[in-house]
């Protein structure tokens, strides 16, 4: 019949335009410009509607492409970094710490404070001017209920009630003026509680809302809390009643709205940020990142965090080969790190400085500089340890062949990939095991590897102990396997210590043994790539804590 | 039928009581608990760790929680996520809705489109429409839907700017992750339905029907099809009950909310809860829309019987 013919020539015709379709898809996307017509109908959400348009002077909304969900933005439940950003848009805290300029400690709701000459004790006298969203007062009696609660154990804390220290209590001494005691000096207090997880929050809110708090929390920071849509958005709006608590903040909020568009794929994220339907893309992918960046249609920059380790290898020295310096200290010199950097990260991040992130206050030059790369030194460290290279390119050593057990997360086995054949070209063999996180934990804490890939960050450096410290070997995390009384000894010692410069001295001494044992191959500095509308100014580190806080300073 | 429904109800109940127990058991025997997620960013002391752990109720034995589990789910209390905090039914509903639009609009373009494509071929069998028909019907088989969910953002939403990239506001938003996941089950059921075609158009009935006079349309789309849907049905049944337990891949490249999503990032964090909880309410749809897809068989089949 007649008809079918004509179907199967339209048919050919429809199939060579799809085709077609898929090749300009894929061949074209070199321009990377901003798309011009804004998508969405005027139904739409307010985000999908750019907000870009000059001539516009009434409310502006920010919108941002954001990596993850938030996991709950209750400061003293959250466990995850990534809630930081929502969570210092949220709630104030009583200080803010410059970390990277000589560990600067400044004021926000305490407006000064004091430690007792016992180091006992410490005084913050508190702003008198502030409410919570809900309009209740900021008083003695608020940090006395947000202090209290993180100790509670049915808050179950996952983050700030480390921090806390050796706390004993929280004693109102006037509306305006409270007192923390320690039960012993515990050092780490001032620069802790600048974190994130520890926003004060609204007790009256609290009380009233019970568990549904974590829903709609209720702070004294810039932006208000509106909605939370699961699995899409959370909304923020101004806090007009805002007066600035942090001096190296803006005045006050410039956008009426800031929504976090919750958007994990990499590509979509960016393509979300091209296609104008967010201002900003949080947390991209190197390949992404450098794409926009050289489409010079768009602004962007990099942020790193404090502490450590940063990322890098640790080295188990519980575990044959590695249980021998002179092997690890091979592994160390034989990792080219910037190879690492170049082919995984596109050369983005900076080196790591081994034990702490080379902008952190405590960062000792010393350890973080300790090795080069250098494969000859690292054959010669093999040849004195007794592993000989044999005519099948593999190192032996009593008949044992030179076997490296690798642990990593699935997320970042690239890393290991590169770093294979490293230790392969030094004569050994390498077994990758990649696992995720509670499975890595275990495998871990039992001991049968040589290598595992990790990454830390922390605002004080006392935060590293959980790592090297030996209470932590089998139930912790001292992947390490790391056992040295000295160690133990300086860590508590730093803890106790409330005079920065004496911290610092100790700290310097721990990052030299631990770097001298050879524990740690370093590799980058944590990267976090944005991207920005380039009408979007403001993106520069507000504060210290690295990034976090950037969020409130962004105006156009 | 009546008793028959009663019987595989019961039935369904047991399967679903099976099915909650295994995964309880299965998430709970892996090693590591949700307290190593927890704590992987900032880290803690091994006796910090335990302490958390206690505060959650993980150090209970595996039998106590099970049946505060179970005597809770009957109660319709499935218990908060260990996470967010949040109950773990508001987070299923939440989801939920999103999971069923683009279960049924990617069905909707699946049957549509599988349906012309498998009975055109049949009708052409052996010409070129039928080849090119059944080799674009491969394709759209092998090709993984990640890969074509992005294509699909970069031509349509990035280039020519009719769709949103990503969200699930609004039926706008519904268009692309519809087709990335439609496309797919298209091909399988053109495949099936081509064949199945095939099959029925050689039995005599058609033959009677064409030689008294009905059109060819009706003989093909009427008689043939109605018949040539049957086992197809269960193929239908089958996929619609996987794509009503979230697509992942597609919710997280179009950002979408859906419940596959949530399941699985409970599943890599040990959110026992949220596992459990979600898991039994798919286990409780995949039960239900089998038994709907078997009772379907009664109406296209007058020779099939409940009893």
């Amino acid at each position: 019949m007649n008809y079918r013919s004509i179907i199967g020539k339209s048919f050919w015709l429809i199939a060579l335009l799809l085709v077609l379709a898929v090749a300009v898809a894929g061949c074209g996307g070199g321009t990377d410009e901003p798309a011009d017509e804004p998508s969405g109908d005027p139904s739409d959400d307010p985000s999908d509607e750019p907000s870009d348009d000059p001539a516009d002077d009434g409310p502006k909304d920010l919108t941002i492409g954001y990596y993850r969900e938030f996991t709950i933005l209750d400061p003293h439940m959250s466990s995850a970094g990534l809630d930081s950003l929502g969570l210092r848009a949220i709630f104030d805290r009583l200080v803010e710490v410059n970390s990277t300029e000589g560990g600067e400690i400044y004021p926000a709701l305490a407006t000064d404070w004091e430690v007792s000459e016992d180091g006992l004790v410490t005084t913050f006298n508190l702003r008198d001017d502030v409410t919570f969203h809900d309009g209740t007062p900021f008083n003695a009696e608020a940090v006395k209920f947000n202090f209290d609660r993180i100790m509670d154990p049915e808050t179950a804390s996952q983050s700030a009630v480390f921090g806390m220290g050796p706390y004993v209590e929280t004693r109102v001494i006037d509306e305006f003026t409270v007192e923390v005691e320690h039960e012993y000096p515990y050092g780490p207090f001032i620069r802790t509680i600048a974190a994130a997880s520890y926003g004060m929050v609204s007790p009256a809110a609290v009380e009233e809302m019970g568990d549904e708090f974590t829903q709609a929390p209720v702070g004294s920071g810039p932006y208000k809390f509106v909605e939370w849509v699961g699995g899409s958005h959370v909304t923020l709006e101004k806090n007009t009643d805002y007066t600035p608590v942090v001096s190296f903040n803006r005045d006050e909020a410039f956008y009426e709205t800031v929504r976090f568009q919750f958007i994990e794929e990499d590509s979509t994220r960016a393509a979300a940020l091209q296609a104008g339907e967010t201002d900003a893309a949080s947390n991209m992918a190197a390949n992404d990142f450098v794409r926009l960046r050289d489409s010079g249609n768009f602004d962007t920059h990099v942020y790193t965090t404090l502490g450590g380790p940063p990322a890098g290898l640790q080295l188990n020295v519980s575990n044959a080969p590695t249980d021998d310096v002179l092997v690890r200290r091979a592994i160390i010199h034989a990792v080219d790190s910037e190879l690492v950097r170049e082919v995984v990260y596109e050369g983005i991040p900076e080196p790591s400085g081994g034990i702490l992130s080379r902008h952190d206050f405590f960062y000792n030059p010393e350890a973080g500089e300790m090795y080069d790369y250098d494969p000859e030194r690292a054959a010669e460290l093999l040849d004195e340890a007794g592993w000989v290279m044999e005519s099948d390119g593999m190192r032996y050593k009593d008949g044992q062949l030179l076997e490296i057990k690798y642990l990593t997360l699935p997320g970042v086995r690239n890393v290991a990939e590169v770093i294979e054949p490293m230790l392969v070209d030094l004569g050994a063999d390498v077994e990758i095991w990649a696992l995720d996180n509670p499975m890595q934990q275990n495998t871990a804490q039992d001991g049968e590897h040589n290598i595992v890939w990790t990454q830390w960050s922390s605002n004080d450096p006392s935060a590293i102990r959980g790592r090297f410290h030996s209470e932590n070997i089998g139930s912790g995390w001292n992947f390490y396997h790391y056992s040295n009384p000295e160690v133990d000894e300086l860590f508590v010692e730093g803890e106790r210590t409330t005079d920065p410069d004496e911290r610092k001295e100790i700290y310097d001494r721990i990052q030299y043994i631990l770097m001298d044992d050879a524990l740690m191959v370093p590799l980058n500095n944590v990267a976090i790539m944005w991207a920005f509308r380039p009408e979007i100014q403001g993106w520069e580190p507000a504060d210290s804590t690295g990034w976090f806080g950037f969020v409130m300073n962004l105006h156009e | 039928m009546a008793r028959y429904i009663r019987k595989r109800v019961a039935t369904a109940l047991i399967v679903t009581l099976g099915v909650s127990f295994l995964v309880f058991l299965m998430v709970n025997l892996l090693p590591g608990d949700a307290t190593a997620v927890m704590l992987a960013e900032f880290g803690a002391s091994a006796q910090q760790q335990e302490e958390l752990r206690r505060q959650l109720g993980l150090d209970r034995p595996l039998m106590v929680r099970y049946w505060e589990f179970l005597t809770n789910a009957i109660r319709g209390d499935l218990g908060r996520s260990l996470f967010t905090r949040r109950r773990v039914t508001a987070q299923i509903l939440e989801q939920y809705p999103a999971t069923i639009r683009l279960a049924l609009a990617g069905m909707g373009i699946a049957i549509v489109l599988g349906s012309i494509a498998g009975v055109t071929a049949a009708v052409n069998r052996g010409k070129l429409f039928d080849t090119g028909t059944m080799f674009v019907a491969l394709l759209a088989v092998s090709m993984p839907s990640f890969w074509l969910g992005l294509i699909f953002i970069f031509f349509f939403a990035v280039r020519l700017g009719w769709f949103p990239t990503s969200g699930s506001a609004t039926l706008r938003h519904l268009v692309l992750p519809a087709f990335a996941i439609g496309l797919r089950t298209a091909g399988v059921l053109a495949r099936l339905i081509r064949s199945s075609m095939l099959e029925v158009l050689r039995q005599d009935y058609i033959t009677t029907a064409r030689s008294k006079g009905v059109s060819e349309r009706l003989v093909i789309w009427r008689h043939a099809l109605k018949n040539a849907l049957i086992p197809v049905v269960t193929v239908i049944g089958v996929q619609f009950g996987f794509l009503l337990g979230g697509t992942v891949i597609t919710e997280i490249v179009f950002a979408r909310q859906g419940i596959g999503d949530l399941i699985i990032k409970a599943i890599f964090s040990h959110d026992f809860p949220l596992v459990q909880g979600g898991v039994l309410v798919l286990a409780v749809v995949f039960v239900f829309v089998n038994l709907s897809v078997d009772l379907l068989y009664g109406f296209l089949d007058p020779r099939v019987r409940y009893d």
